[in-house]
């Protein structure tokens, strides 16, 4: 609950220090406190209780509906709860609406062009299952892009026992809401955080964090990621230095455990799209060794060969020759290479790459078993086909 | 209030009557409180 408090402080910074739209997602079982600790840090600025027309929103809606919130939430904060409602497509769709920070262009009735929304804001949302997983399990897709903006905090191993008294004290917010925006602000003003060079000093001590967090030589990627948790951290810090949250809030803790858990989660191999995309590779060849990738010399069986006890069928009748499976074939296979069509690589790959950077990949790695003289791919199957393929190489994809 | 804070009003959008604001900063500050006590809720 101490990241979801202090998530409350960090709108104002994203909007002056020029940071993009982004938020964090809490994942887990019901009843372990992800709405409250949603509730929380709206509770800063509005009413936290869903439905009465504060910061809190369901996810039940439009995305039309989302856009509004977006720009109503413009450099304070916007929950979104109940993701397990809807379509992980759409889910997928809301975080890149919500990221870009600008609205849909829309025509106006006279054929002009209605002016169009823009916002910056801390977003929290809550669900039930992680963000992969509801997008991937609704047949969208999980992008490494998805990963660094709303990284995602499995809230799992909480305790989820909290004493009825404490639960009593904690249901004050929704009495006591929307009282921080004029002693924060005034307070960052004092600072000299409203503008230059102090929007410049807090941006840079927000990247620093970040880096600090995401750790020694890691990849933008990863600094990316950790950029949410160093604004709760550097935000959540000033709050308490101005006495608007208790000194004894351990942010520090709640950030590290934060990014501990994202960074153990399935999300988070969303950063590493080379790794991502050879490992999909590999078990898209295991799911179809033997049915869709067939072995080059092994697309026909003699008929006869079913009745291997009955002498006189395989001595006397004609042979016969006859498909091994019915399946289509999308690949093949010989003793020494895999050959994946060219225009299976992006499937077979999930898409989490281009089809050109996965054969750098490739090529990179010596995965290809042979290549055409002037180009990644070859022109034949051996035995089977002319067919644009890559020949990959099948040690390093099959133990057999 | 939330225009008043100057980061960027919103003035072409209103929120209900009552959603911005309700109880004090005391209050508040004493639910948080309640909050960060508990142990082992980090989120």
């Amino acid at each position: 609950m101490t990241l979801g408090t202090a998530s409350g402080f960090v709108g104002p910074v994203i909007g002056k220090c020029g940071f993009d739209t982004c938020g964090i997602d809490f994942s887990g079982r019901t009843s372990l406190g992800k709405t409250t600790a949603v509730a929380l840090g709206v509770s800063a600025w509005t009413s936290p209780l869903l439905g009465s027309g504060g910061l809190l929103r369901s996810m039940k809606t439009t995305e039309n509906a989302i856009e509004l919130s977006a720009r109503q939430s413009n450099h304070t904060i916007l929950g979104l709860d109940e993701l397990g409602h809807v379509d992980g497509k759409m889910v997928g769709r809301t975080i890149y609406l919500l990221s870009g920070g600008v609205s849909k262009t829309r025509m106006s009735p006279q054929l002009t062009m209605r002016p169009i929304f823009k916002w910056a804001t801390f977003v929290l949302l809550s669900s039930e299952k992680s963000l992969a997983q509801k997008i991937i399990g609704d047949g969208g897709e999980w992008t490494g892009g998805m990963a660094v903006r709303f990284p995602d905090v499995d809230c799992s191993d909480v305790d989820a026992t909290v004493p009825k008294e404490s639960l009593a004290k904690i249901a004050g917010i929704y009495h006591h809401f929307g009282h921080i925006g004029v002693p924060y602000i005034t307070a960052l003003r004092a600072d000299g955080f409203d503008r230059e060079p102090g929007t410049g000093e807090l941006r840079s001590r927000i990247l620093t964090a970040a880096e600090k967090i995401a750790g020694d030589g890691t990849d933008s990627a990863r600094r990316r990621a950790a950029l949410p948790f160093a604004l709760i951290l550097v935000c959540g810090g000033l709050a308490q230095h101005y006495g608007l949250l208790p000194a004894t809030a351990r942010i520090r803790e709640a950030v590290s455990w934060g990014w501990r858990r994202y960074s153990s989660s399935v999300e988070a191999e969303a950063l590493d799209p080379e790794t991502q995309a050879l490992e999909n590779l590999r078990r898209w060849i295991a799911e179809h060794w033997d049915v869709a990738i067939k072995p080059t010399n092994g697309f026909y069986v003699d008929a006869r060969d079913a009745d291997e006890d009955d002498e006189d069928a395989t001595t006397h009748r004609p042979q016969v020759l006859t498909y091994r499976n019915s399946r289509d074939a999308f690949g093949w296979y010989d003793d020494e290479a895999i050959y994946i069509p060219t225009a299976r690589l992006t499937e077979a790959i999930g898409a989490v790459l281009s089809r050109n950077t996965f054969v750098e990949v490739l090529e990179h790695h010596k995965l290809l078993q042979r290549r055409g003289p002037d180009r990644a791919s070859i022109r034949n199957v051996p035995k089977v086909c002319k067919v644009d393929v890559y020949a990959l190489k099948r040690e390093a994809f099959r133990d057999d | 209030m939330l225009n008043y804070i100057g980061i960027e009003p919103v003035p072409d959008i209103r929120f209900p009557p009552g959603s911005t604001e309700e109880g004090t900063l005391e209050g508040w500050r004493e639910a948080v409180d309640a909050v960060l006590s508990v142990d082992n809720c980090p989120h």
